[in-house]
């Protein structure tokens, strides 16, 4: 009876583990800043942007104009200008004079 | 018989007399507002100013741009909240400048806010170039040699730009006229990846009284030109109503007909707000209008859209009547517009008005 009773607690300890493990890394990836983030679902391969961002911002991946006359970006088929894709947070822009307007508000 | 006729006759050109003096968007005037002139560059946003002369003699106005900016306190960015200044203040603040226009007989001219026009050299004048000065008195002249010559009308200061237009009649000399001869329109145009967006709304005409004008740079509007209006309004759909699965956003603009361009003092008044529901119940707020405020529905009277009275699921109906009325210790009179969104084509609704303001609002000119 004192073992059944011994093996119940440790089951409810390592239930009680596993929660708190599961809660800290929800915790700790909700915590990383928008950045570059390994995708887990092509095994880790992949990089996709991910982490927080201020309200009414999203993280996304940004590709900065080429200076000047130089045409192409990095992976294109002829491209001349390298431009290297990073993770910033970006405003949500939803289109139209009026919700122009509502980031406007004076 | 003949004494009835008399009285009557009198009684006609009392009516016509009171009638010619009101506040009217669809009247030629000596004063016009443009109560929006909105520039962004996020989504490529302009606004397209349009001014027409209906005399058939040519007419000079002074216009006046009022810059609604705030800025960074630490960056000198534009902004709109304290959240947009990491660590900064976002310090309100209220611009003018100040150009003239120079308008043919019976003749529009027109300009983009972001460009405004020049004069333009004869080789640019020889291609097509939308931001010259149409008519320049040398390669293009009007018909009897009249030309746009003395039309420098500057870009707007800044991009983004939120704020207003006025333009006001003046002779040879620069002094205010009444001459009622002035017509405006505004468009405001979006170009996005996937959207053109166009609204637009007629300038605010405020007729000037026949006679009454002194000519000086005190614009007396109650006295010289016609009276504010003692109430505006506006017939519109409450916040987050869904019409067609789409839920329904409004931004209202408003702005005291005073205004002091030369100590650039900006006009502050309180706006009385009630607000009807289809059942007629009635709901009641109060903000302060600063020199110009452009602000959410249901930001007006919160912080928390979802709990304002502009909100459809407070208000209980889809639609509404808005009645604002202005009080200050001055003048307090207050011209608007509303635009809405259903959700992303856009909409600008000139504003209706009761009554006219039993105080005297001036707008004084540099």
């Amino acid at each position: 009876m004192v073992a059944i009773n011994r093996v119940r607690m440790s089951g409810l300890a390592g239930l009680i583990a596993v929660g708190l493990v599961a809660l800290v890394s929800r915790a700790a990836i909700a915590a990383i800043p928008c950045g570059e983030l390994n995708n887990l679902s092509t095994g880790g391969a992949a990089q996709i942007c991910g982490g927080i961002c201020p309200e009414g911002q999203t993280c996304k991946d940004v590709e900065p104009p080429c200076a000047g006359s130089l045409s192409g970006t990095d992976g294109g088929a002829s491209g001349t200008c390298s431009a290297n894709v990073t993770c910033q947070c970006v405003e949500d822009l939803h289109p139209g004079i009026v919700n122009s307007l509502l980031r406007h508000q004076r | 018989m003949t004494l009835r006729r008399a009285l009557l006759a009198i009684a006609y050109v009392l009516t016509a007399h009171t009638a010619k003096a009101q506040i009217a968007s669809d009247q030629p005037a000596a004063l016009v507002v443009y109560p929006l002139v909105f520039v962004d560059d996020k989504i490529p946003t302009d606004t397209l100013i349009q001014l027409s002369n209906t005399s058939k003699d040519p007419v000079a106005a002074r216009c006046f741009y009022v810059n609604a900016n705030g800025h960074c306190s630490n960056s000198g960015d534009a902004c709109s909240s304290g959240a947009e200044c990491r660590g900064g203040l976002c310090l309100p603040g209220w611009s003018e400048t100040d150009f003239r226009v120079q308008l043919t007989a019976r003749q529009p001219i027109a300009w983009v806010a972001s460009d405004g026009l020049v004069v333009c050299t004869p080789a640019q004048m020889s291609k097509y170039h939308d931001d010259c000065v149409p008519l320049d008195g040398r390669t293009r002249r009007g018909p009897g040699g009249q030309s746009n010559v003395g039309t420098r009308i500057p870009p707007v200061s800044e991009i983004p730009f939120v704020g207003e237009l006025r333009c006001v009649v003046v002779d040879d000399q620069g002094r205010p006229t009444d001459r009622n001869v002035l017509v405006g329109s505004a468009t405001t145009v979006q170009a996005g990846r996937d959207l053109l967006d166009v609204t637009r709304d007629n300038a605010v005409g405020i007729p000037a009284v026949a006679g009454a004008n002194n000519g000086d740079n005190t614009l007396r509007l109650g006295e010289e030109y016609a009276a504010c209006p003692n109430t505006l309004i506006v017939n519109h759909l409450f916040d987050g109503a869904m019409i067609e699965g789409n839920a329904v956003q409004s931004v209202i603009v408003l702005t005291p007909c005073a205004a002091d361009y030369n100590l650039q003092v900006p006009a502050s008044i309180i706006a009385q707000i009630l607000v009807f529901n289809e059942f007629e119940q009635r709901f009641s707020t109060s903000t302060t209008v600063q020199c110009f405020a452009m602000r959410a529905l249901s930001r007006l009277d919160t912080t928390q859209p979802e709990r304002s009275i502009f909100n459809v699921g407070i208000a209980g109906t889809l639609s509404g009547q808005t009645r604002i009325h202005g009080i200050a210790a001055g003048g307090h009179g207050l011209l608007g517009a509303l635009y809405e969104a259903y959700p992303e084509a856009s909409a600008a609704v000139n504003v209706h008005y009761q009554g006219i303001s039993d105080r005297v609002d001036v707008i004084q000119l540099p």
